[in-house]
């Protein structure tokens, strides 16, 4: 049964509305002190600076609900939730659970409980402090070096590969260097187009766009390579 | 459902992140040690696996490296670094196909109800209440802390993670939810219902012989 619930006779009798539930309207002016949605760090603020306040909304709230000695006995004890707000520093609004809390050594205990286990839980020197280990933040930092340097590797052979290629081509055109009677250059030059001709098609006949196409397919496949070769050398 | 930070620490974190991405290791190294202790903290109450726990508290601070771009301070820095941790951790947990208790149910409602009078009567004699007012504070907090550890680690993760990071990384029950992506009237929910439950079991299957071993 929860604290709330309706049919809990324990609740209707500490908390006539519920604990956190506004008070029916009674007619007249509404008065803020009796305002249950106003327990909230703001009032509570209100309430330390001025401790009288407290004795006041007590006062109204027997007024308004009057209470009578029977909802003080000890029988009935605050929930667990209460129990846990109190224990956290919260304040008391409730005049029943107030003047319960004062003369019932049963709550009073839980109470304190409640305060030595959160005590407990708070305590960074009996927490459970599994730490990592004083040389964590070395070992994160070598392994983004590590995929830093990966990347770079990735990176960088695109430009040597293109330098070497390009080196390559101009070294075998402008060189002739020769190889059965014509130079490599002219070798390679008839080699492809018998090779594009058998394939269909003449090299004249490729428009420019269609080359840089084949160039960039060639430099992605090999990019491509290197980014796999990177990958498996990180696992 | 993400907390903006206040302007200073926005600054601060701006700061940061933009030395990190441009490459600064001290600061990188530094935005390490500031949230080890949140991510350790998550991973270890999620991850049994004490082989695997701390590679992958590097791996979530690798994964904070290659994604620090992307982050667009909408949330806190460690609300963010807290979510990756926890699904990174979660991520671990279904690789290896972990048995993951989340949100079992604590049973009982005992957190809820009003306690009857013989109830709190056997709180009373219990080894917590006893041990609570023995002299040899020292000893016995260590103890006692233990004791509760054990206890903590019987809580499903999500109740143990709460708990953790309300009370060890001071967290409010906003950025909680935003870490765990779940809506802070839960967050409270479970807080409350796994303290209850802790100090149940504490009042419970403890005897005296036990703090006093």
């Amino acid at each position: 049964m929860s604290p709330t619930d309706p049919n809990d006779p324990n609740t209707e009798r500490l908390h006539p509305q519920g604990p956190h539930e506004r008070p029916p309207e009674t007619g007249g002016e509404p008065n803020p002190l009796l305002d249950a949605e106003r327990t909230d760090p703001e009032l509570e603020a209100l309430l330390r600076d001025d401790p009288h306040l407290l004795d006041e909304i007590a006062k109204l709230q027997k007024l308004e609900f009057g209470y009578d000695d029977k909802i003080l006995q000890h029988d009935l004890h605050l929930t667990e939730d209460e129990l846990q707000h109190l224990a956290e520093g919260g304040l008391v609004h409730d005049l029943s659970v107030r003047e319960h809390l004062k003369s019932c050594h049963t709550c009073q205990t839980s109470l304190q409980q409640y305060r030595d286990l959160f005590e407990l839980l708070n305590d960074p020197t009996t927490a459970d402090e599994e730490q990592l280990p004083t040389q964590f933040g070395a070992a994160v930092l070598s392994k983004v070096r590590k995929i830093r340097r990966a990347e770079r590797r990735r990176r960088s052979p695109i430009i040597p590969v293109t330098a070497v290629l390009v080196a390559l081509a101009s070294a075998v055109g402008y060189l002739g260097i020769a190889a059965g009677g014509a130079t490599v250059w002219e070798v390679l030059e008839r080699g492809s187009t018998d090779l594009a001709t058998r394939l269909g098609w003449t090299l004249s006949s490729m428009p420019t766009g269609l080359w840089a196409a084949v160039v960039l397919a060639v430099y992605f496949l090999i990019d491509l390579l290197i980014q796999r070769q990177t990958e498996k050398a990180r696992k | 459902m993400t907390e903006p930070s206040s302007p200073d620490t926005t600054a601060a974190e701006r700061a940061l992140v933009a030395r990190c991405i441009a490459g600064d290791e001290a600061a990188f190294s530094k935005l390490v040690a500031t949230y080890q202790r949140l991510v350790g903290h998550i991973v270890f109450k999620l991850v049994k696996d004490e082989q695997a726990r701390e590679e992958l508290c590097q791996d979530i601070f690798v994964k904070v490296y290659r994604n620090l771009g992307t982050f667009r301070f909408e949330s806190k820095l460690s609300t963010w670094i807290g979510r990756i941790a926890y699904h990174q951790s979660l991520n671990f947990l279904k690789r290896k196909k972990a048995p993951v208790v989340l949100y079992e149910d604590l049973g009982g409602g005992e957190g809820d109800d009003r306690r009857s009078g013989e109830e709190t009567a056997a709180a009373l004699a219990s080894p917590l209440a006893a041990a609570v007012a023995q002299p040899d504070q020292e000893l016995q907090r260590t103890q006692l802390a233990g004791l509760l550890q054990r206890e903590i680690d019987h809580l499903p993760e999500v109740f143990r993670t709460i708990l953790t990071l309300y009370h060890h990384q001071d967290l409010s029950y906003k950025e909680i939810g935003d870490i765990l992506q779940l809506p802070e009237g839960t967050v409270k929910s479970y807080l409350f219902r796994a303290r209850a439950k802790l100090r149940e079991r504490l009042l419970k299957h403890h005897t005296q012989e036990e703090i006093y071993r």
